[in-house]
């Protein structure tokens, strides 16, 4: 498209809206020409992304190009206006008048800001481009205000619609400033060079800023009193102004669209004449394409509320009614069709209350009227709340005014337009977010009030009815009439009419409607209590069954029948009625009752195996021939699911993986497609508690997103309940490494992956007060790091545990009372400390130890933590003195005795305790065993001359011990001793 | 009468042409086509006889070799290979039937078409691996020096790459490490260490791609694999093990320095951006900056797709990106666009 068509193609549209919609994908192609090759690049990408739909993407490429060194030095620049221009795009699609007025302001600052640094040419115009686009939106804006000064609701104060109207006549004249600035640079230039498309794409937007410019004043003008003085100079000044821009862009669209504004003007003025001359005037145009169809309607319409407002309604029923009944049905939906329908509508209601209240056109009229305000009230336009307001108000005319209807037909045709409005003010009810509590309330009354109506004339069709009446409107008219009951919330007599109507009338549609209709009632009275519900929609459902086989109510039929005998535990009926069914539709009901008896059967404590396997085995086999029959349902969802946890406390994994990712009914397969069953939160959660299980089992790679899909599955509970399902999933899986089962080094490392994040949660989300999670999570994080031994993953673990319990620590000190005895905080104090010195945080971890051995020396397992970090710390640091602390121990307190023990005094209560507690032998053994190892080490790190003397003294230690205890006891202690001795000699070479 | 001469003429001429060209063998090389009668081969080079004598073309520079005669199913099937269609090609020489007096080198290259469809097949998870293996050790069994030694070695490495038997992979790929081209030394490294990198063994991967990258040489012209080029790979493969083992800024901004090395004239500058913004969206996800990656894997979707193993790899690792985004429809349109279009790929069975 060239730059000129593009100008005359957007020039067409009246909506400011739209125009900005055509301008933005414009000005990314304007924007395209004369760049580099990588700058090409930058921007192709950059609009690949919005082409994709993926804006928020977009938005995030421009944030991250200012300091991203791969993005081009011109596509930086260039930046800057799109995230602008992306901004615009964003005011255009929200709905609430408030966000938009923030997002507006927000970007009038970014422009300031990028007025100031303008460097070239190219950038100049890009931000004329951008100032035009921005005034464009907030002239909409200031439009939208002023046509809601008199509105009921969202109503803006007077002086501040005129206010925002005034600052858009700035903002478009500065913006037609910059255009003609920039246009006149490009005078001369050859209109098929690049420059010149460039230049006529100024001016198409230069024209545009003007036309806007002008249609604000009068939209200022009809902020004012008709006939005031303000009310008349605006307009005749936006005449005055419209008129020259149709003299000097006559051959364009915008030029067009002035002489229609003009003629807006007169009309406002009272001009019929120079105002119908105008809409004359565009009538005649050509209409060979969308816009200008659209143009030509829309001067129509400007006709029809020409001649209705100056007293001749009669004359819009000419031209304009013709025109509208030639439309497409495509151009009767557009918001031009909108409007004209609706000033015909107010056309047909003048003429109708001209006449008399027994002229039987009059009641055509307003019918008529009503027909097209029912459609102009489905379509967004500027009249639309008008179209709804007057339709309603028509009703309400109607059907207060409703006498008595003389036949059938008129009640029937009064009972069917009130249900069209019903549905009319539902979808308003529903669509119009903009809505407020008062409105709503308004709708809904008016809901409430057209039922009622509705109900009345379906009642006098009822009683009018005779031997000449169609049945199928009579039954029409009946189920219309049982559905308006049901909807007021009589629904036993709502269920009673759709009896009545099977009864009467089984071949019709409007009994099979019906039937639906009653099965829904009854349904909801049995959920109420109502005890003879249930039989009644028994019998329904197997009446309608058999009346209306392979169709969709015998399909509801078919359920709701099986729901009743199911939540009866009625197995034999259920299956009575699968072989009542179509052959196709077994092998669904079949896996439904399989499902519902092993349902039962897992909520009963005294089931018997027998039972649970034979139940087990008929859901297989009903699951495999459903799977045959090759349809889905949620049920079959239910049962893979089922079928998959069994495999799983069987043992079988591989088994319960197949079920999890059946192509058919596979239950994570649904949830990664959030269908149905699996959209359901807590169906979700055990899916994807499954699929956990089954992967730390089983590690398929297929299952690996499960610790995701749990998290998604609990977004948006409370953390208690998430808190909850945390640790059901966590527990039994962190029990696994507490069983004496062999796990295999790949399994252990998929649990450590697979729990770790769900920990982090745990502990994120258990109250600072709640001991048992905090300290299980911080014992498991322990246990993770010792299953991961030799593997990345031991020292997060390591570190997540020392964290946790010194988080623990931390809330002991504030609260005292928080560990439930003196033990275990104890006990936490000592793993805090243990953790340290697994990550060689031997100096806290030393301290740590000291804090408690000052409270209770005689610990012994502290004692020889203390003593192996002593003895680790030295030979990681080469420090002779430490390895002399972990055999003589230090730190003494204030009587002067050693806190730290150390290995010899260690090996000294050890020898003493053995007499009484066996159990200290192997302390005792290892206890010498590391007085002679840190012998050895202070001789390793000492001067050659003095190592001799230290290595000695731990030889001598090995032949002391060997003396006194020859097998030391037993063979791998003594293997421990030997190759000491060995490292020893071998040092001494 | 006189009008119609000429075109009989040309036509005579036409089938004089087709008889010739059908009895002789025809060479291609990265440089052009070659006619004549192929005499002889082996892993370095393919001899061919012509009016001028025996000319050697090194094997580095030969893409395919067509013989007299041979049947029209396996000249498509050969085309069928070299454009990644390991389906097509397979059922095209199910078909073929090698008679015994065939040509010895057409026996040995159909032997090699089988082996490598299969293996590649294996690759992607559409045939068994244990199948496809026992056919590639066949064929090197058969034919330890023939023209396609390099090549099997290559394809027997990836295979044992995905059936995760990496020392061995690591054997084949020494196999090329062989060959006198650095080009294909530098390759045979850098396939070694991407194997290493499977494994998860990333600092000995460095090692390889460090000695890949000090291997001097000059780029012979007209070489299946340049020496530059195998070298920008060897740099990119660095940089993601780099970022593996735990060296995650380092490895981004060697990463950005190559892609902005990347000269803007070059005829590789599309292929070299997919490998390297392949790699960049790699080191972002390692780093956790997963818009930054899902960025990079979709400049290569949209910028430089005609790179199809870049692309391939891009398109998998957005499905998952997408997903963990919590964009599920956009991942799933991700997946079917790789199995559409490189359902053949060991990305697509990933």
């Amino acid at each position: 498209m060239t730059p000129l068509a593009a100008i005359k193609l957007l020039s067409w549209n009246s909506s400011l809206d739209v125009l900005m919609q055509r301008l933005c994908p414009l000005i990314v192609i304007l924007l395209a020409q004369s760049v580099s090759g990588i700058e090409q690049e930058d921007r192709q990408f950059f609009d690949k992304l919005l082409r994709s739909g993926h804006d928020q993407l977009a938005a995030e490429f421009l944030e991250r190009a200012e300091s991203d060194p791969l993005i081009s030095n011109g596509f930086k620049q260039a930046a800057r206006f799109e995230k602008v221009s992306l901004g615009i795009a964003e005011v255009r699609t929200t709905r609430k008048a408030e966000e938009r007025k923030k997002q507006l302001e927000k970007l009038s600052k970014q422009i300031d800001g990028l007025s100031r640094n303008l460097k070239s040419d190219s950038e100049r115009i890009a931000f004329a481009r951008m100032s035009g686009d921005f005034a464009t939106a907030f002239a909409d804006e200031a439009r939208r205000d002023a046509q809601s000064i008199d509105k009921p609701r969202n109503a803006v104060p007077v002086d501040d619609a005129r206010e925002s109207i005034k600052v858009a006549r700035m903002k478009l004249s500065d913006a037609a400033d910059l255009f003609e600035e920039e246009h006149v640079k490009l005078r001369g230039v050859s209109p098929d060079s690049e420059k010149g498309q460039t230049r006529l794409d100024l001016l198409g937007r230069l024209a545009q800023m003007r036309l806007m410019s002008s249609r604000m004043l009068h939209e200022l003008a009809m902020t004012y009193q008709p006939g005031s003085k303000q009310y008349k100079k605006n307009n005749e000044t936006a005449a005055k102004e419209l008129g020259a821009l149709y003299e000097k862009y006559s051959r364009w669209m915008v030029g067009l669209y002035a002489h229609l504004y003009e003629g807006q003007c007169y009309r406002s003025l009272g001009n019929v004449g120079l105002a119908a001359g105008c809409f004359e005037d565009l009538i005649g145009q050509p209409t060979s394409s969308d816009e200008l169809r659209r143009l030509v309607t829309n001067a129509h319409a400007q006709l029809a509320a020409l001649w209705f407002e100056s007293g001749s309604p009669e004359k819009s029923l000419d031209a304009p009614r013709r025109w509208l009944s030639d439309l497409s049905s495509s151009d009767q939906k557009t918001p031009e069709a909108a409007m004209l329908q609706y000033y015909l509508a107010k056309s047909h209601i003048a003429i109708a209350e001209e006449l008399s209240e027994t002229d039987s056109s009059r009641r055509n009229s307003l019918r008529k009227a009503g027909t097209l305000l029912s459609a102009s009230s489905r379509v967004p336009s500027d009249v639309q709340a008008e179209a709804r307001e007057t339709w309603a108000e028509l009703s309400k005319l109607m059907g207060i005014s409703n006498e008595e209807a003389k036949d059938f037909d008129q009640a029937y045709m009064n009972g069917k337009q009130s249900i069209e409005q019903i549905a009319t003010l539902k979808a308003s009810l529903q669509e119009d977010t903009d809505l407020n509590k008062s409105d709503r309330q308004q709708l809904e009354d008016q809901i409430n009030q057209q039922q009622q109506v509705a109900s009345g004339a379906f009642q006098q069709a009822m009683k009018l009815a005779d031997r000449k009446t169609e049945p199928k409107q009579l039954n029409e008219a009946r189920y219309l009439l049982a559905w308006l009951t049901f909807e007021s919330g009589d629904l036993g007599r709502a269920a009673d009419m759709a009896e009545y109507l099977l009864k009467k009338a089984p071949e019709d549609v409007s009994a099979e409607k019906g039937a639906l209709l009653g099965l829904a009632a009854l349904e909801q009275l049995s959920r109420e209590g109502d005890a003879s519900a249930s039989e009644r929609m028994k019998k329904l459902a197997d009446a309608a069954a058999k009346n209306w086989p392979n169709s969709e109510i015998a399909n509801t039929s078919y359920n709701v029948l099986l729901n009743i005998a199911l939540r009866a535990n009625d197995y034999e009926a259920a299956t009575r009625l699968v072989s009542k069914l179509p052959e196709q539709k077994r092998p669904e009901y079949a896996l439904r009752i399989a499902t519902a008896r092993w349902e039962a059967l897992i909520t009963d404590k005294n089931a018997k195996a027998a039972k649970r396997n034979e139940l087990y085995a008929t859901l297989k086999k009903s699951f495999k021939q459903a799977k045959e029959q090759g349809k889905t349902f949620p049920q079959g969802v239910t049962a893979a699911l089922y079928l998959a946890r069994e495999s799983l406390s069987q043992g079988r994994t591989n088994e319960a993986v197949r079920f999890l990712i059946d192509d058919q009914f596979g239950p994570v397969s649904k949830l990664i497609a959030k269908e149905p069953p699996a959209d359901a939160q807590r169906f979700a959660t055990l899916v994807a508690q499954s699929a956990l299980e089954a992967y730390v089992a089983e590690g398929s790679n297929r299952l690996n997103k499960s610790v995701q899909w749990l998290d998604d599955s609990l977004n948006g509970l409370d953390k208690e309940t998430a808190l909850k399902t945390r640790l059901a999933v966590a527990v039994p899986i962190v029990a696994k490494l507490d069983s004496k089962l062999p796990v295999k080094k790949e399994v252990s490392q998929r649990i450590v992956e697979t729990v770790l994040p769900l920990l982090g949660k745990i502990e994120k989300n258990a109250a600072k007060k709640d001991w048992n999670t905090r300290a299980w999570v911080a014992q498991t994080y322990l246990k993770l790091g010792q299953a991961a031994k030799e593997q990345g993953t031991a020292s997060i673990c390591m570190q997540s545990a020392a964290s946790s319990f010194h988080k623990l620590i931390d809330q002991i000190r504030l609260d005292p009372e928080m560990a439930p005895t003196p033990a275990a905080a104890m006990a936490v104090q000592l793993q805090a400390a243990n953790c340290d010195r697994e990550l060689g945080e031997y100096e806290k971890a030393l301290n740590s130890y000291e804090a408690l051995l000052s409270k209770k020396q005689a610990l012994l397992p502290v004692q020889v933590a203390v003593a192996e970090a002593l003895q680790a710390l030295g030979e990681e640091q080469k420090r002779s003195e430490l390895l002399e602390e972990s055999i003589n121990g230090s730190r003494p307190n204030a009587s002067g005795k050693n806190v730290f023990w150390g290995w010899r005094k260690i090996a000294g209560v050890t020898a003493r305790a053995i007499a009484t507690n066996e159990g200290h032998k192997e302390t005792f053994f290892n206890a010498w065993f590391n007085v002679a190892r840190s012998r050895y080490l202070v001789g390793k790190f000492s001067s050659p001359s003095d190592a001799t003397t230290h290595y000695q003294k731990a030889l001598s230690t090995i032949k002391a011990m060997r003396r006194q205890y020859p097998d030391l006891d037993g063979k791998v202690s003594s293997e421990k001793y030997d190759a000491l001795e060995k490292q020893i000699a071998k040092e001494m070479k | 009468m006189i009008r119609i001469l000429p075109s009989l003429t040309f036509a005579c001429l036409m089938l004089v042409t087709v008889v010739v060209e059908a009895q002789v063998d025809r060479v291609r090389t990265t440089k052009g086509s070659k006619a004549g009668v192929v005499v002889g081969w082996n892993k370095n080079n393919v001899q061919l006889e012509t009016n001028t004598g025996i000319t050697k073309y090194p094997t580095s520079e030969v893409i395919s070799v067509i013989f007299a005669g041979e049947p029209t199913e396996l000249s498509q099937a050969r085309i069928n290979l070299e454009n990644q269609g390991y389906l097509n090609a397979k059922e095209l020489l199910s078909g073929i039937k090698l008679g015994p007096s065939a040509n010895q080198f057409l026996k040995e290259d159909f032997a090699f078409m089988k082996a490598e469809c299969l293996a590649r097949l294996a690759v992607a998870g559409g045939v068994d691996g244990k199948v496809a293996g026992r056919e590639l050790v066949n064929f090197q069994k058969a034919y330890p020096d023939g023209f396609h030694s390099y090549r099997i070695a290559e394809t027997t490495g990836d295979l044992l790459v995905s059936l995760k038997r990496y020392e061995q992979a690591i054997t084949q790929y020494r196999k090329l490490g062989k060959a006198p081209w650095p080009a294909y030394q530098v390759r045979s490294l850098l396939l070694s260490a991407k194997a290493r990198q499977h494994e998860g063994k990333h600092s000995n991967a460095i090692n390889l791609l460090k000695k890949a990258n000090s291997i001097k040489g000059e780029s012979t012209s007209g070489s299946r694999y340049s020496l530059a080029e195998q070298q920008f790979l060897a740099k990119l493969s660095l940089a993601k093990n780099m970022a593996a083992d735990g060296n995650k800024k380092e490895a981004i901004s060697a990463l950005q320095k190559m892609i902005l090395a990347v000269d803007d004239s070059a005829k590789d500058r599309s292929d070299r951006l997919a490998h390297a913004y392949a790699a960049l969206g790699y080191c972002y996800a390692e780093s956790g900056k997963l818009t930054d990656a899902l960025l990079s894997y979709l400049r290569v979707d949209y910028l430089y797709s005609d790179n199809k193993e870049a692309h391939a790899e891009a398109l998998y690792r957005l499905h998952s990106l997408w997903n963990r985004f919590g964009e599920a429809r956009t991942a799933q349109l991700t997946k079917s666009k790789l199995l559409r279009l490189y359902g053949t790929s060991r990305w697509a069975r990933e």
